[in-house]
């Protein structure tokens, strides 16, 4: 008997968990009506960055100091260069089952090592970044309870700066295939074209 | 949140992957030699054609008009831009572009000054040099020609170059000339370079290189020295090209192994 009575408060205790969430729910509801999602990603080759600063489209004869001339053979020159990869982080709100409004915010860390043949080849380091602001349409086309595929089109701004240079273009990005897996976290791929990043993206999420 | 940063900051560069790499950061021997041969080709080589082709402009101009007329060298080929200020294109070895102020004087005169508006040679190849500059030289305005002895003449400009040619006369019908040359160049980026024929002075002789019957002058003994310098005058690199008759031209650099 004790024992039943037991059962019953727990139960009844945990009716009122639930009302009590139900009820945070509610209120949380009615001041925020959709549902949001929180997402941080990584991945992708920063396109734009490559164009604006880097050296990625040219071919290393154009560099070589083949031309009789001390400028070209005693000026700094590049030796390689690196891309941290385009760290983002997105808020998105979800005003359809089939449709969410992205604000994806991303950022890319760059540097350069140099040599300067006038110093007995030392080495110097040149840093930059870059940062893109890219609200984004989301279409989910398949929406199960754990499985999201989605396709997304985004149009932004992007902001550089590089070895004192500084650049201010419109940016754009084309997700074609993305998929989420999971419920309140969840786990998520996507390929990506566009400026702020070509190739893939992954990352992890917490949907509320 | 600090060790947070530090950590993301950690992780993305080892994330990081390098998109470019250059394997040409280093002035390698091939360099220094172009660089050299391209100051031979300015200050040894294209001052003796620039000269010869002004000292048969000069005999030109002093010919009669009837004689002018039988001059195929030359007739046709001047234009008078000024008073005694001359603009003409000698094709007799390499094409040479020349306008300049005469002052109304003969080349031959002792004392005599021109002074170049233009003063250029072109379609230079490795065809008859035996080293690797190919293109063009000119000198710069305001460069000064002038007859400081007999049978020489000094080419100058401010005090980056003097450039001293005497003329030996023909052997078997090919000119000869002895030139010393001193000069230096600076950039923008610091380096600095010097380039001298030494103590000894270089032989420059006509020479027939093609089945044109032209004949095209070229380095027939001597050296030619080239060292490059940083701000604090340390040396950088160095190339001696030295020409021996008959015998492959050396090239003796600070990238020699």
């Amino acid at each position: 008997m004790k024992r039943i009575l037991m059962m019953i408060a727990a139960l009844a205790f945990c009716a009122s968990l639930n009302a009590q969430n139900y009820c945070k729910e509610q209120k949380f509801r009615s001041k925020f009506p959709w549902k949001y999602e929180f997402r941080i990603g990584y991945g992708g080759f920063p396109l734009l960055d490559s164009e604006q600063f880097l050296n990625y489209y040219t071919c290393d004869c154009e560099l070589a100091p083949m031309f009789p001339d001390l400028g070209n053979m005693y000026s700094p020159k590049i030796k390689n260069e690196f891309v941290t990869g385009v760290l983002s982080a997105e808020f998105s709100i979800h005003y359809k089952r089939w449709f969410s409004l992205a604000f994806n915010l991303g950022v890319n860390g760059m540097w350069r090592t140099m040599t300067d043949p006038l110093d007995g080849g030392s080495t110097f380091v040149k840093r930059g970044a870059s940062f893109n602001f890219m609200p984004t349409a989301r279409f989910q086309y398949v929406n199960s309870r754990y499985v999201r595929m989605y396709t997304g089109i985004g149009v932004g701004v992007y902001v550089g700066f590089f070895d004192g240079k500084v650049a201010v273009t419109p940016a754009a990005q084309f997700t074609p295939l993305g998929i989420s897996v999971g419920r309140k976290f969840f786990f998520f791929a996507e390929s990506c074209v566009g400026t702020a990043s070509m190739g893939g993206n992954a990352g992890i999420g917490w949907r509320f | 949140m600090k060790k947070a940063i530090y950590i993301l900051m950690a992780c993305m560069s080892v994330a990081a992957c390098e998109i470019y790499s250059n394997d040409y950061t280093d002035v390698d021997r091939n360099n220094i030699i172009y660089y050299a041969s391209k100051k031979f080709t300015d200050y040894v080589i294209a001052p003796v054609e620039i000269t010869e082709s002004l000292l048969a402009f000069d005999e030109y101009m002093q010919k009669s008009v009837e004689e002018q007329e039988l001059d195929n060298r030359f007739y046709g080929r001047i234009d008078m831009v000024y008073d005694n200020i001359y603009s003409f294109k000698d094709t007799y070895q390499y094409p040479v572009h020349c306008t300049v102020d005469t002052k109304g004087r003969s080349l031959h005169e002792d004392g005599a000054v021109w002074t170049f508006a233009e003063a250029s040679l072109y379609g230079i190849n490795d065809e008859t040099f035996n080293y690797f500059y190919y293109g063009e030289c000119s000198l710069p305005e305001f460069t000064q020609i002038a007859k400081t002895g007999a049978d020489t003449w000094t080419i100058s400009y401010e005090d980056m170059f003097e450039i001293e040619l005497k003329y030996l006369g023909d052997d078997n019908g090919r000119k000869m000339w002895e030139v010393k040359t001193n000069g230096s160049q600076k950039s923008s980026v610091g380096a600095m370079s010097s380039f001298t024929t030494g103590n000894e002075p270089m032989t420059v002789k006509e020479m027939q290189m093609s089945n044109d019957g032209r004949y095209r002058g070229n380095a027939y003994g001597g050296t030619f020295k080239v060292e490059t310098f940083n701000e604090d005058q340390e040396i950088l690199d160095y190339c001696n090209i030295k020409f021996m008759p008959g015998f492959t031209t050396k090239f003796y650099t600070s990238k020699d192994l």
